[in-house]
This record gives structure tokens, C-alpha cells and sequence, in this order.
């Protein structure tokens, strides 16, 4: 993955700079507003990090030019000290896909690249792949092992879910609620569909890739994992 | 905002012109028709008391008695203690009520006026007017009644425009000073920017007078929430880059292969401890110290917990919870403080817990962590007053801002939080 950083703060971009080439990525840094405009327009990114407080220009306005005049609709993570409700609406209605209030966790930093890259692969191919599964979200397909699984219209949306949320594990509130709205089911339906999704996914396969967080959610896990 | 209002200013303002001015002209009715009995019946009078005088003095003068000078005033004598010639309709009401100056007879109902005359011991007599046809204002009642009527639709037009007017002239400033105050508190989700000026308070009168007021009020109010604004913005900003830069070395630090003793493996889980409480302290006193804290809503607490715990695993991946929490159940809090509490009291469970474990359970308005511990972190938490004091000390001032009280307890293995007053 390519990702521009841009930072004003040379240690901060610095340590990130390592910690992201540590996850054989490839980051190129900008510690100027303007700096990171040309960047981001002139060479393709999968994406970009950007903070909010620049010395010469406003982060907001960096995100707008950026989403106006970049050749691809690259997705930006805002990185940020300012953790206000404005601050964040503000980056949000700039363009940002995400927001992240320091101080963070570099890990967690990790897993919000990797979901945006995810969630802009598919938006531009329609197509999402972990590891064995790739899912189509146009054919609303799904195939493991190039062997095609036959989900139900709940099970695809709810491996859909933990698709574009992978790694990260999701609550079982936020399953019930993008899968039956404010309607919300008796406690069991959710784990019936998660045990016929398991039959699908799971059973005739070696390895299990859908993991229970108990009494949370669950989550997809690679074979490698 | 209810925009309704039940009693509106203009309505009463109506009203009270209009049933003011309905009075008022019923009331001067009534008296111009009193004067106008009164001045009728006055002059009834003195035509009789003329007729009397004229008959005294002629008797006075010749020793004759005479008659009236008018067909309508006619004098009876009394003889033998009787006014014979009297008409027995009027003779009966005479005798019924002998001192009454003024009689209607019974069938025709004619008017008469009645004046005594006394000339001698033995010559007494009765002056009888009949007034009817001088009745101008009993005659003249229906066109009076019409004039009258006329009169008062007048005057309650004219009060009623002039209410019309006047409620325009008061209630029109104030409903565009409530408008443009509606307009300046539906933008309260927004930072205040300009100063603001109400229309009204170019007025130089009371209206005037209270928008000025509360023009001053609400720019010192907006003032000290962009002062709040800036300075928690600020203060977020600089604490939290230093913090950053110091979080993220000691995550290099463990990344690098270099082998490192034990002992600087404590002191970096020591620094990375102590780093997250002063993380967690300024998250929570900036939101504490934030206008809009105040604010609630109802949540659901079973996703926000898990949420919170999705969040942990991030950082403990082998953090485990035991929640018993229903699905529908819903609290009223603001919702930043209350993840901020959860992602305090788990983040400590977490870190502190023996065998990264935590059971929590909401039960009768009551949410209650609990926790295995070690002996040794048990001794350290009551000796150091830190690692879960600390993290105590900001739950307890959410719990303090939010309404709910809080007490913890410790056993002899476990360590438990009990949070209660939550609706």
C-alpha cells in the first residue's frame, strides 16, 4: 500500500513513517500543507494521512483541495489533536473518510488504513478478498476457494459486514441493526443465522473463518491467522 | 421548541379593547338616557309648579279659584275630603299611593304627573298633568336604540382597528425579536461566530430596552463558549502531541528485535500505563470542562459497551468479557462521558485484572463491574492510591457530572465497581 503522510511534527511523522514501513508500506511524508497537495495530486496514493493543525495551511482546506483536484478519489484519515464534535464534523463535511484523535495507538492506526484501502477497493471494483473469500458485491455472490457459498439474503449481508470490517471484530448491536433496522429480532435469530453462516463458510473448509467474540461480536479471521 | 402559544398578546389585546370600549358605550347609553328621563321629567315638573303658582296667585290676588292655562294640566278640588271629579283610574292609584308625584294608569298606560295645591284650610286640590304626548325620550327610544346601536359598532370598529394598530405597534417587535432569538438558538449545534444584533434593539422603548439586554446576555454567554472552545482546543492540542510522540516511541521501542531485560520491560509497561492515565485524565477533564457535556440523550448501553470492548481488543487482544447487559436497554447520559467511563473502567480492567477478565452486569438501574485481581495489584492499588484510584477518580467525577453514585470494593480476589442511579 503507497499512503502520504502529511504532519508538521517531524518526530510524530517520523515514527509513523517506521511504523508503517515495519508493515512492508510504503510511505512518502509531507510536513507542509502545500507540500502535501502537490504530492497527493501529482502521484497516486491508496491513501492519505493527514493532520489537521499545518503550519501554513488549515487541514480542512488541505482535505478539500485535495478531494477536488487529486486524480483519484484517494481516501483520507484525518489525524488530529482536536477531538470536538465541530472538529470532527467539520473534517468530515471536507471529505475525510475517517478521523483518528491523537494520542493513538499505532496498531489501531493500522487496522484504520487497512479497513479504508479495503472499503476503496471495493468501492472501486466491487469485489472484496480476504484471504480465501472473495465476495461480489454487485453479483451478491460470495465464493470460498473458488467453491460459491450459498447464503441466505441475511447471511450475505451480515458476511458482508465483517467483510469490510475486517480485521476488526463487530458488535452484535451493530449487526442487528444494519441487518433489521430500528425492527429489532428476538435474541436467537441472530445466532441461528450466524450458525446456517457457519455451515456455509466454515464447515466444509479446513479452517474456521468466522471467530466469535464472546458475549461482543464476531469477526472474520484469515487461515494464516 | 413548542412555537404554539395558547394566549397570544394580540388576541387579549383584542379582547380588551374590544369588551373595554363595549362598556364604556353601555354604559354612557345608560347615563345619557338617565339625563335624558330626568331633564323630561324636570320640566314636567315645573310646568305643573308653573300652573300651581299662577293659581295661587290669582287666588291670592281676586279670592278666585280658576282653572289651568293648558288642556293637558287640569286642577281638581277636594270636597268634602274627596276629589270626586277626579277620574276613578287615576283617583284609585291616588288613594293607593297618596304621596306619588307620578302615575301610569293601568290600561292606556297614560303618563301623569301630580302637584298638590294648598290654598286654605279647606281648599285643597290636585294639579294632574297628562305628560304623554310631551314623552320625547320614551317616544323617541326606538330611534334612539338604532342611534345608540350605531354608536357602539362605531366605537368597537374604531377600538378594534385601533387595537389592531397598537397590538401591531407592541407585538410585532417582539415577535421578530422571538424569531431572530428562535434563529440564533436552533444554530446552538454550531460555534457561535458574529455578534449578535436583534432588530429590536434599535427600539427606544421597553422592547427595545429587552433586546438590548439580551443581545449583551447572549454575546457574553457566546463569548465565554468560544474562550471554552479555544482554550480546550488548545490545551487537547498540546498535551496530546507530546503524548503521541512518547506513546508511539514506546511502541517502537517493543517492535525493535533488540532484546531488552526485564526490568526495562516493566519500566516500558510502567510508561505505557502512566501514559494512558494521563491520556484518559485529559480526555475526560476536557470533556468535563465542555459546554456541551451537559447535553444527554438515551443510548442503547449494550452497543455502546461493545463498542467500548471492540475498542479494548485492539489493544488486549485476550481481554475477555462477560456481559450480562438486556439488548434494549437504555440509558439517558451524555454520550462522550459515557464512553469515555467505559473505555476508562475497561481499559483498567483490562490492564489490571487477573487473567484479563471482567464481568459486567446492569441490573435495576445498577451497573457493576467486577473483576479478578492479583494480591500483589490489590496491595500496590491500596498502598500507591494509584493505577484503579486513578482511574476511579475520573469515573468518579463523570458519575458526579452525570448524577449517579459510585462505590467500589474490593475482596479478597476480586475488585468490584458499582455505578447506580442509571435511568
Amino acid at each position: 500500500m503507497k499512503i502520504l503522510l502529511i504532519e508538521d511534527n517531524r518526530t510524530i511523522g517520523q515514527q509513523i513513517v517506521t511504523f508503517l514501513e515495519g508493515h512492508q508500506w510504503s510511505v512518502d511524508y509531507a510536513d507542509t500543507g502545500e507540500l502535501g497537495i502537490q504530492l497527493a495530486i501529482h502521484d497516486c496514493y491508496d491513501l492519505i494521512l493527514l493532520d489537521l493543525n499545518l503550519p501554513d495551511k488549515d487541514g480542512i482546506d488541505v482535505c478539500q483541495t485535495i478531494k477536488k483536484q487529486a486524480q483519484t478519489n484517494v481516501p483520507i484519515l484525518m489525524i488530529t489533536a482536536r477531538d470536538h464534535f465541530d472538529d470532527k464534523a467539520q473534517g468530515f463535511y471536507a471529505g475525510a473518510d475517517d478521523y483518528l484523535t491523537k494520542p493513538f495507538d499505532l496498531r489501531e492506526l493500522v487496522l484504520r488504513c487497512q479497513a479504508l484501502s479495503r472499503r476503496q477497493q471495493l468501492h472501486l471494483d466491487k469485489q472484496l478478498t480476504i484471504g480465501e473469500l472473495v465476495i461480489d458485491v454487485a453479483m451478491h455472490q460470495a465464493c470460498r476457494n473458488q467453491i460459491e457459498l450459498q447464503l441466505t439474503n441475511v447471511g450475505f449481508k451480515i458476511l458482508l459486514l465483517l467483510a469490510q470490517s475486517f480485521p476488526k471484530p463487530v458488535p452484535r448491536s451493530k449487526i442487528l441493526h444494519t441487518v433489521w433496522g430500528d425492527e429489532l429480532p428476538d435474541s436467537d435469530a441472530l445466532k441461528s443465522h450466524i450458525y446456517s453462516l457457519r455451515n456455509v463458510l466454515d464447515k466444509p473448509f479446513e479452517k474456521p473463518m468466522l471467530k466469535t467474540i464472546t458475549n461482543v461480536g464476531y469477526q472474520l479471521v484469515t487461515s494464516n491467522e | 421548541m413548542n412555537n404554539k402559544i395558547k394566549q397570544p398578546l394580540k388576541k387579549r389585546v383584542f379582547v380588551l379593547f374590544g369588551g373595554f370600549t363595549v362598556c364604556l358605550s353601555v354604559f354612557y347609553l345608560g347615563v345619557i338616557l338617565m339625563t335624558a328621563y330626568i331633564v323630561e321629567d324636570d320640566i314636567m315638573a315645573r310646568l305643573l309648579m308653573n300652573e300651581r303658582a299662577y293659581i295661587t296667585e290669582h287666588y291670592n290676588n281676586s279670592g278666585k279659584l280658576i282653572t289651568t292655562r293648558t288642556d293637558n294640566i287640569r286642577v281638581y278640588w277636594q270636597e268634602d275630603g274627596d276629589y270626586q271629579e277626579l277620574p276613578s283610574e287615576i283617583k284609585k292609584i291616588v288613594q293607593q299611593y297618596p304621596s306619588s308625584d307620578e302615575i301610569f294608569t293601568p290600561n292606556d298606560k297614560t303618563h301623569f304627573h301630580l302637584l298638590p295645591i294648598y290654598l286654605e284650610e279647606n281648599i285643597r286640590g290636585l294639579l294632574v298633568g297628562n305628560v304623554t304626548p310631551f314623552l320625547v325620550v320614551t317616544t323617541m327610544s326606538k330611534k334612539m336604540l338604532i342611534l345608540s346601536l350605531f354608536l357602539v359598532i362605531f366605537c368597537l370598529g374604531l377600538s378594534l382597528l385601533l387595537a389592531y394598530r397598537l397590538s401591531i405597534f407592541i407585538v410585532a417587535p417582539i415577535e421578530r425579536f422571538s424569531r431572530e432569538l428562535n434563529q440564533n438558538t436552533e444554530r446552538e449545534e454550531q460555534l457561535p461566530e458574529a455578534k449578535i444584533q436583534f432588530t429590536a434593539s434599535t427600539l427606544d422603548n421597553e422592547i427595545g430596552y429587552l433586546s438590548r439586554s439580551l443581545e449583551n446576555a447572549i454575546n457574553r454567554v457566546n463569548e465565554s463558549y468560544l474562550r471554552e472552545y479555544h482554550f480546550t482546543r488548545d490545551l487537547g492540542h498540546e498535551l496530546r502531541t507530546p503524548l503521541t510522540i512518547i506513546k508511539n516511541q514506546i511502541t517502537l521501542i517493543k517492535m525493535e528485535n533488540n532484546p531488552i531485560t526485564s526490568n526495562q520491560n516493566e519500566s516500558i509497561n510502567l510508561l505505557e500505563a502512566e501514559i494512558e492515565k494521563i491520556k484518559q485524565t485529559i480526555d475526560v477533564l476536557i470533556a468535563l470542562a465542555r459546554e456541551d457535556s451537559i447535553n444527554t440523550e438515551a443510548v442503547s448501553l449494550r452497543a455502546m459497551f461493545e463498542e467500548v470492548v471492540i475498542t479494548t481488543l485492539t489493544v488486549y487482544p485476550d481481554f475477555i468479557v462477560e456481559m450480562k447487559i438486556d439488548e434494549g436497554t437504555k440509558v439517558v447520559t451524555n454520550k462522550q462521558l459515557m464512553l469515555l467511563m467505559l473505555t476508562n473502567l475497561l481499559e483498567n480492567a483490562a490492564r489490571y485484572s487477573h487473567n484479563q477478565t471482567l464481568s459486567v452486569e446492569f441490573k435495576s438501574g445498577k451497573l457493576i463491574f467486577e473483576n479478578p485481581i492479583s494480591k500483589e495489584t490489590k496491595q500496590k492499588s491500596l498502598n500507591t492510591h494509584t493505577s484503579l484510584g486513578q482511574g476511579l477518580f475520573i469515573v468518579a467525577r463523570i458519575c458526579e457530572k452525570q448524577g449517579w453514585q459510585l462505590s467500589n470494593h474490593f475482596s479478597e480476589d476480586y475488585f468490584k465497581v458499582c455505578i447506580k442511579g442509571l435511568a
